[in-house]
């Protein structure tokens, strides 16, 4: 956890002494996009490989799945009342 | 709609690379995932620091993004009485704690292993991958449809890290303090709540 947090503080400050540097915001936003890409891909390469998950998901696949999207909808459900009245400022 | 279908497409490749054993077993995915999201960390903390809103960005904050990670909390709780309720089965108190772990699955699994069996440390652990994976992949349907805080509510815990990348491309990279704050609450609480919850109810 904290790895992150440093890198992203690093990474913040080295942005803001270089903002000069005009393509810095757009090449690392680009950089960024592409790493997704890989990142998801490698995200997946894990659940692949993992036996244990794929052959779980068969058998209790089902249940997890309906108890995840209640606990989605509940936290998307108070997150947009909260977005809609009062933290409305940022749609603007 | 365009990004989401891009991002499957990358996480499917990835299942169906794995199943096919394309790639060599004996490689630490997990360690190599790990190294290109902090390689990621480092490009994001690039462009947040060097966007011309910056300073705007900055003042916009208020005290007001810490009922985030709260109404995550709640929201999550009634999403599970609600389960509990239409779908008896799993006692409230499992699904409680299954429900706190809030995508953040290896210490859910762990911990929910311990206190209440293998059958439903297996649960929480599919339960919370699979919430890392719908946010993951939804996440610029639900900014879209739900408000810009909604990918951060469905990621969680992980909103800090694995589904971070994918909230600021959905919700704009204005977000990333709140997103970050929401997941450090989530995932100092994880374990704190499933304890808590194991032992009052």
């Amino acid at each position: 956890m904290w790895i992150i947090l440093v890198l992203l503080f690093a990474g913040s400050i080295a942005g803001f002494l270089l903002t000069r540097l005009k393509s810095l915001n757009a090449v690392s936003e680009k950089i960024s996009m592409y790493t997704i890409y890989i990142l998801l891909f490698f995200m997946g390469l894990n659940v692949g490989t993992k036996p244990e998950i794929m052959k779980n998901l068969a058998g209790i696949g089902f249940d997890a799945l309906i108890i995840a999207l209640f606990a989605i909808a509940g936290s998307v459900a108070t997150a947009y009342l909260l977005f809609r009245f009062i933290l409305r400022k940022h749609e603007e | 709609m365009k990004s989401s279908l891009i991002i499957v497409g990358f996480f499917l490749l990835g299942i169906l690379a794995g199943k096919l054993g394309i790639f060599p077993s004996d490689l630490s995915f997990e360690q190599l995932t790990m190294y290109i999201l902090y390689a990621l960390m480092l490009f994001i903390g690039l462009s947040f620091g060097s966007d011309p809103r910056l300073p705007e960005i900055l003042k916009s904050l208020s005290f007001k993004i810490i009922l985030l990670p709260i109404s995550t909390v709640i929201g999550t709780f009634i999403g599970i009485i609600l389960y509990n309720f239409l779908i008896p089965g799993i006692g409230l108190k499992d699904s409680l704690a299954i429900g706190s772990g809030f995508g953040y699955y290896s210490l859910s699994g762990v911990l929910i292993t311990k206190f209440s069996g293998e059958a439903m440390g297996t649960l929480a652990l599919l339960v919370n991958i699979i919430r890392e994976i719908f946010s993951l992949l939804f996440a610029p349907i639900l900014s879209k449809y739900f408000g810009m805080l909604a990918p951060i509510a469905s990621a969680g815990a992980t909103s800090m890290d694995t589904t971070l990348p994918i909230i600021l491309k959905s919700s704009g990279k204005e977000y990333l303090i709140s997103s970050l704050l929401h997941g450090v609450v989530l995932t100092i609480l994880v374990p704190f709540l499933i304890a808590l919850i194991y032992k009052i109810l």
